[in-house]
């Protein structure tokens, strides 16, 4: 027994080493840059992952010797298999990963090594031709392009036409948010539609358009939090008189928001422009009945712009096949006609600034009354207010969302509200 | 290779006829008079003894059977979790680990979530635990007792929920409890009543997730009771009718003491199960709203998933052990002071 347990340690030893000597590599895997082969795996979400599929097409015909195996996952699902793969250094991870805009800060701030910087291979040439709010958010703090940006969502509120005729509101009067609830009052008299849905306990989407429109985030350049800055205090003030006046559908999750918008329990909703297709996708009897228009401000001739979501493509930095990952991310991003595809298809709404001038993005859209809602949401892209969104981004988020639920259900004061969470979201930070 | 007796008896005819010659040379120094046959054998069986030593005897066999679930165990259990204790002193960013001392377990005790998730713990345990056991007691002396016919159809109706797959189980409940869509508050509303906000209120998100989780494990708990009773000895309630006990009586006074151990590996069990809960909030609700039904598991999986803190996420991993084994000790110690 004496020489036998050595004997059993050892063996445990070299099986234990043998585990985690696998993936110490970061050498360069390039691979051959002029022509790529070989597989490669691609994750995405939903109609996103959907639109990669269909690239594949026009791709293979640019790299015959590619194969693209598109994975798609929901997206609670790809970020935690993304975190484990990047705690395990790399193993398991796909090639090119699907990512929404405010996640990349924390990604990176906690893997720093975790993608390939894409300057490096020569992205850097498309810098121009994409938005330069967009560009800002897929670039770390040294100025690097981590992310080739993809698709962003300018953000409206899309409203029921025959609910407002019905009502005999002028969607057009609409201008600060105080005719929202005026016109929302009317509406619920009139339908007993509900004006927006919101789910408190879970999203704070509204409050941070809201905050986006005034041109800040949860934090600033700096890092301070501004949870109970004026902005701020003003945005939870409009959806407390939201509240009040008993205009939100409480809903719990995504599906709740679209049942509700499909089924007619709300009159609007205020969103990214990718929502389009999932009304189209989720309504098609609604056809004309759907239709758009800005954020109302905070006070007339405010900014009315803001953005909600966007998502852009990584490359892990583990994945063996770099070239044919870039490749395909080189294609799939500046590709005009794909970008259009995904749009055409699913209302996913590029950043690639030249497809703003195909014709597809300029007609009017049978579906939403006849009118050019995407040129609409073409026409403010530009406009949007840049925000900070930094490594701390969720944080901020899901502490909003607990302290909307605190203030909406449990009847607290904004303001004391607000800065309770403004000092614990600093207490978690600090650490 | 061979490990018995038996294999040491064939190695000793299969030696070489050298080595036979050479033990020979050997013993003879020691006594001349023997016949040479015996002496042979004899001298032989101690030089294979001396010489060729096999790696597996009697003795030490059984070490290479646990051996391979051993191995196992010391990777995917032992090394978790003596990593995660040394995890929970560190902090961690991209493949860097620094050693932070006792900050992330100072930083947890003034931590409110984890307070308010300790707190929501206890609340359910404490709400949930009796009356599920007491549920599940009821079900079982029914199912035990001679007047309810379709026994097994009805313990196997109980018994379904405890294998169900819990994440199905939780989104069909979603789908019940939604507040606007969901059947319970259309069934309510038939009934004139008002529609109650299950998921989205934080007093009501407590109460459907003691909902869901009494309906999966009732039935768990019934069958452990259930296997209690049948252990009784008959005698002791003949013997009690004999003395002319009423059916109450003989409950109380044989069929519940008679449980006891049983009683105490529900409570643990359910105890530790609970301090462990993790996926209805997680389906249900997602720890909301404001965190009312934030539980400490939950609240782990956050830090750790959501924030990327895999150290903080350790130290709160290793305060649950701790106070589910202070918890443990305590149920029994107490028990086992009332049994003296």
């Amino acid at each position: 027994m004496k020489k036998t347990l050595p004997f059993i340690l050892i063996l445990l030893l070299l099986f234990v080493s043998a585990c985690s000597n696998k993936s110490n590599g970061n050498e360069a895997k390039t691979g051959d840059t002029d022509h790529p082969s070989g597989t490669i795996t691609v994750w995405g979400w939903d109609v996103a992952a959907e639109t990669m599929k269909l690239s594949v097409e026009k791709f293979k015909k640019q790299y015959p010797d590619v194969e693209v195996k598109v994975e798609d996952f929901s997206s609670g699902d790809l970020y935690e298999k993304l975190t484990v793969g990047m705690a395990a250094r790399g193993s398991g991870l796909p090639d090119v990963v699907l990512m929404e805009d405010e996640r990349i800060p924390g990604y990176i701030h906690q893997f720093p090594d975790g993608f390939t910087k894409l300057d490096q291979l020569g992205y850097d040439k498309y810098k121009d031709a994409f938005n330069p709010a967009k560009i800002a958010s897929v670039q770390d703090k040294e100025g690097n392009l981590i992310a080739a940006p993809w698709d962003i969502g300018p953000a409206g509120v899309f409203y029921r036409t025959d609910f407002f005729e019905k009502a005999n509101v002028d969607p057009n009067s609409i201008k600060t948010w105080n005719d929202y609830i005026e016109a929302g009052k009317k509406i619920k008299d009139a339908t007993g539609a509900m004006l927006l849905p919101i789910d408190i306990a879970n999203y704070d989407g509204v409050f941070h358009m809201m905050l986006q429109q005034q041109g800040i985030s949860y934090f600033d350049k700096e890092g301070n939090i501004l949870l109970d800055s004026d902005e701020a205090i003003r945005a939870m003030e409009v959806i407390k008189s939201f509240h009040e006046n008993d205009l939100i559908l409480n809903n719990s999750g995504w599906d709740g928001i679209v049942t509700a918008t499909v089924n007619g329990s709300v009159a609007t909703v205020p969103y990214g422009v990718w929502y389009a297709g999932t009304i189209m996708d989720q309504a098609p009897d609604l056809k004309e009945k759907w239709d758009v228009f800005y954020l109302p401000g905070f006070s007339e001739g405010g900014t009315r712009y803001a953005n909600v979501g966007g998502s852009s493509l990584l490359i892990p930095s583990y994945s063996e096949n770099q070239s044919a990952a870039y490749a395909f991310v080189e294609f799939f991003t500046t590709d005009e006609e794909t970008q259009l595809l995904g749009f055409e298809k699913f209302g996913l709404f590029p950043s690639l600034k030249k497809t703003y001038e195909s014709p597809i993005l300029n007609e009017n859209s049978e579906y939403f009354n006849n009118s050019p809602i995407f040129k609409k949401f073409a026409d403010i892209v530009e406009q949007v207010p840049e925000i900070t969104l930094d490594e701390n981004y969720a944080r901020g988020s899901s502490m909003m969302s607990n302290t909307q639920a605190a203030i909406l259900l449990e009847d607290k004061k904004v303001e004391s509200a607000l800065k309770d969470a403004k000092n614990q979201l600093k207490n978690e930070i600090k650490k | 290779m061979r490990f018995s007796k038996g294999d040491e008896s064939e190695a000793e005819f299969s030696s070489p006829p050298l080595q036979q010659e050479e033990s020979i040379q050997f013993v003879r120094g020691v006594s001349m008079a023997q016949p040479e046959k015996i002496i042979s054998t004899a001298a032989n069986y101690r030089v294979n003894v001396k010489k060729r030593k096999t790696l597996i005897t009697p003795k030490n066999a059984p070490y290479f059977f646990i051996g391979p679930s051993l191995i196992l165990i010391i990777i995917f259990t032992i090394y978790p979790v003596i990593s995660s204790f040394i995890l929970s002193f560190q902090e961690v960013r991209g493949a860097e680990k620094t050693f932070v001392g006792f900050a992330n377990y100072t930083r947890l005790f003034h931590d409110p979530v984890f307070y308010k998730s300790l707190l929501n713990t206890f609340e359910i345990l404490i709400v949930q635990v009796p009356i599920m056991l007491f549920i599940s007691l009821l079900i079982a002396v029914g199912l035990h007792s001679s007047i309810v016919r379709f026994k097994a159809f009805f313990r196997i109706a109980y018994f379904m929920p405890a294998i169900t797959a819990l994440v199905a189980a939780s989104i069909v409940f979603m789908i019940l409890l939604d507040e606007h869509f969901g059947l319970i508050n259309y069934l309510l509303s038939l009934m004139g009543l008002e529609p109650i906000h299950w998921l989205t209120s934080p007093f009501w998100a407590k109460v459907s997730v003691i909902v869901v989780m009494t309906w999966r494990w009732t039935g768990y708990n019934m069958v452990i009771f259930l296997a209690g009773l049948q252990a009784i000895p008959k005698e002791l309630y003949e013997a009690a009718s004999i003395d002319g006990a009423s059916k109450v009586k003989q409950f109380f006074l044989i069929t519940i003491p008679q449980l006891k151990p049983v009683f105490i590996f529900t409570v643990v069990m359910s105890t530790i199960g609970t301090l462990q809960l993790f996926d209805e909030p997680f389906i249900l609700t997602q720890g909301g709203p404001n965190s009312a039904t934030m539980t400490i598991t939950l609240y782990l999986y956050e830090t750790g998933f959501k924030y990327f803190e895999f150290g903080y996420a350790s130290a709160i991993a290793y305060i649950l052990v701790i106070i589910i084994a202070v918890i443990s000790w305590i149920q029994m110690k107490w028990v086992g002071d009332l049994e003296e």
